[in-house]
């Protein structure tokens, strides 16, 4: 041992041979770049995901958005037929028929009465209690067509 | 490990010097070639890539976008016509269009001949057919426009090969004829040709918006691809002033009586007294063995006539006003004058007589009222027949709408200037004539008439319409006088079928003689045809609605060919509707042209 130690480039070889080996410190690199690697690749994935999945939530918006505005078209077209349905089905040529069918005439003459004050005293008594729906004229089809043009209304 | 032995390389110690070898220089003479071939290139590249960026970029850019966009025109949609209380008289509905690309039609004749009998077409209509459908070059053709989608499924469902539909607006009058002739119509791409169809296009007819949309290589649209909207504006839409009600019974009255009296032609106008908005305008007519219809031409506006008898509410409410005569001013009336070689008679036979003009109006004596006129002066004559509204059109402005025939006192030629007074040498129309009648029921303020009420904007707003313009023409009490003698001609003169229970009515019957094709008013059979007109208004001490009715040429053979035979029982008819569906109660003292 002692003519080993004396001499250096034993002593460097015995040295050498007995270190341990701490140099396997770059092991623990490698892990990190591995592991970094991982979590980038998974934040890329995450991230190309949440694209992914953003871009499909964008197309079925889209495609309900399409749906609605095919909906809106078909409602306003249907509104526009039950409009001339409700029209010609109210059209006096058609009420003056179906009245000659049920076997109605045109009233001969208008005769004027006078009513005297306390007849319309009592009526008015009678009806002044009526309910207001009942009493207030409903919308005309203008009134009812303002409002839907109103609500569809897109500036331009 | 890490260190590296450089060692010597054979080909390259001294080789600088040396002289490259056959093999050496073959090779480096490839690469050169290789280098240069693949600079050539890539200049090229660059080149090509240098000119798609700038020069050639915008027409890329276009036909790039001509590729993946898709432009499509959304149609606005046109203003709906409503009648005064808010019923739909014309709108726009969906209807499907059928039609085909002939580059994909297989056999032309086939298609158009399954096509022709499917729908209905004529031969000529179907050969017409055959011949777009046999046109390569052609991608589209119609085959038939603005069908019921029931229609349209029938022939999709047979699968011809090109034959497709879509969607396009149709017109239609939910009345069916109802006033065709006021509110006119549209041609299939709702272009208004007629009537406040076509006054009012520009209101009605809205802007055009598009939808571009992107598209991928099978034209299919991409969900987020780009898709830019530009809405359409929906026209104006216009609430009338016409009653749906009232004019489907003035339309009714009027057919009824054309038929019956065999004439040719009807037209009757209800007005609003104080502000002129037209209730009803209805235009009949009939064709030779056929029942009388509804018109298509509005002939209350288009149609000029000599009004006859009716002219002398004028001429004696210009006399009053002017102070040239009193109600009880009396003149010695002929029954015959020849003024030039021309014999003028009244409408019944009598020797001279002294008449006051109140008689002279409501027995409706013609050279009476040539009395009035010679008191007044034809100048003035001439200038009140302006002011109440004659020789020029009305504030509406129809489509076609005549002026009349007004000529200037000094362009009245011979017995023009007696005639002119009693309603001859002169032409009105229809129009013309109820709102002249009705300055004497407002009161002596001229009103124009008008025919929309209001216009409902494109985010449903609704504006009303000023109203119309109007000019003062007579006095206040000469109007009370003049309703008072037009009374006595409804009770006891000329008008009686006119009367209504109840109710005071104040009118006018005129009796014309229309000018024949030989010019004079008696064909080479000595026949004449007339113009039976009443214009009236009620109740008379409170007037609310003015009413004309004329019948053009009833049965010259029977006694209803008068004003007031032929128009005065329409005018009654008329006006019991009136009063029933605008709930007008006439005042607690009108007992009509009964006593009280």
């Amino acid at each position: 041992m002692a003519r080993s130690a004396s001499n250096p480039a034993v002593r460097h070889r015995a040295l050498a041979v007995e270190s341990p080996a701490p140099r396997l410190e770059v092991v623990a690199g490698r892990r990190r770049f591995f592991g970094v690697a991982l979590v980038s690749l998974a934040t890329v994935i995450a991230t190309m995901m949440a694209v992914t999945v953003f871009h499909t939530r964008l197309a079925e918006r889209q495609l309900q958005l399409d749906v609605l505005d095919r909906q809106v078209a078909t409602e306003r077209e249907r509104y526009d037929v039950l409009r001339r349905e409700r029209a010609e089905l109210a059209a006096p040529e058609r009420l003056s028929q179906r009245a000659w069918a049920l076997g109605l005439i045109p009233g001969l003459k208008t005769e004027y009465l006078d009513v005297p004050a306390e007849v319309r005293a009592e009526v008015a008594a009678a009806t002044s209690g009526l309910d207001r729906v009942a009493a207030d004229p409903l919308d005309s089809p203008l009134d009812a067509y303002r409002q839907v043009k109103e609500t569809l209304w897109v500036g331009p | 490990m890490g260190r590296s032995v450089k060692r010597p390389s054979p080909g390259r110690s001294g080789s600088s010097r040396m002289k490259p070898t056959r093999h050496e220089g073959r090779l480096r003479r490839r690469l050169i070639g290789m280098a240069l071939a693949v600079a050539l290139v890539m200049g090229g590249v660059l080149t090509r890539v240098v000119l798609l960026q700038t020069v050639q970029a915008d027409a890329y850019r276009e036909a790039s976008i001509g590729q993946r966009l898709r432009t499509e025109t959304l149609r606005a949609e046109r203003g709906t016509l409503f009648d005064r209380n808010g019923v739909e008289l014309a709108l726009s509905v969906p209807s499907q269009t059928i039609a085909a690309d002939p580059r994909y039609v297989r056999d032309p004749r086939g298609t158009a001949g399954v096509l022709g009998g499917l729908l209905g077409l004529g031969p000529e209509r179907i050969a017409d057919l055959a011949q777009r459908l046999d046109s390569p070059t052609s991608r589209f053709a119609y085959v038939v426009r603005q069908v019921t989608p029931e229609l349209a499924e029938i022939v999709l469902a047979l699968d011809l090969p090109g034959v497709f539909s879509y969607v396009e607006p149709k017109r239609v009058s939910t009345g069916g004829d109802l006033a065709r002739g006021v509110l006119g119509r549209t041609d299939p791409d709702g272009v208004g040709i007629s009537g406040l169809e076509l006054l009012f296009d520009d209101e009605l007819t809205g802007v055009d918006g598009t939808v571009q949309r992107e598209l991928d290589g099978d034209g299919r649209s991409i969900p987020t691809g780009r898709r830019t909207v530009q809405a359409p504006e929906p026209g104006d839409d216009l609430v009338l002033t016409l009653d749906r009600s009232i004019q489907f019974q003035v339309e009714r009255a009027l057919l009824d009586r054309v038929d019956r009296l065999g004439a040719r032609r009807g037209t009757a106008i209800v007005m609003d007294s104080q502000t002129g908005e037209l209730l009803a305008v209805g235009s009949v007519e009939r064709s030779d063995g056929q029942p009388a219809r509804v018109t298509a031409a509005n002939f209350t506006a288009v149609a000029a006539f000599e009004p006859g008898s009716v002219a002398k509410v004028i001429t004696t409410a210009a006399g009053l006003n002017d102070g040239a005569v009193t109600p009880d001013t009396t003149f010695e009336v002929p029954g015959v004058i020849e003024v030039d070689d021309f014999r003028i008679t009244d409408a019944y036979p009598h020797g001279t007589e002294p008449m006051t003009v109140r008689d002279i109006l409501v027995r409706s004596s013609n050279i009476g009222t040539i009395k009035i006129s010679e008191a007044l002066g034809s100048r003035r004559q001439v200038d009140y027949l302006r002011a109440f509204g004659f020789g020029e059109q009305t504030h509406l402005g129809l489509p076609g709408e005549s002026n009349g025939i007004l000529k200037s006192s000094e362009d009245l030629r011979g017995t023009e200037r007696m005639t002119i007074s009693y309603g001859y040498g002169f032409a009105a129309t229809s129009l013309q004539l109820v709102s002249a009648v009705n300055v004497i029921a407002n009161n002596g303020t001229y009103v124009a008439p008008r025919l929309v009420q209001s216009i409902v904007d494109d985010q449903g707003h609704l504006s009303a319409v000023p109203p119309s313009p109007t000019r003062d023409v007579l006095r206040p009490e000469v109007a009370a006088t003049m309703t008072d003698m037009m009374t006595d001609v409804v009770c006891s003169g000329t008008a009686t079928l006119a009367q209504l229970p109840g109710v005071s009515v104040a009118g006018k019957t005129g009796t014309g003689y229309k000018v024949r094709d030989n010019g004079t008013y008696v064909d080479e059979f000595g026949r004449r045809a007339y113009f039976a007109s009443f214009v009236g208004f009620l109740p008379a001490q409170d007037p609310q609605v003015t009413i004309l009715v004329s019948i053009d040429e009833p049965d010259p053979s029977t006694r209803d060919r008068f004003g007031g035979t032929a128009a005065a029982p329409v005018f009654a008819d008329i006006a019991q509707v009136v009063l029933h569906e605008l709930q007008i109660e006439p005042p607690a003292d009108d007992r009509g042209c009964v006593e009280s």
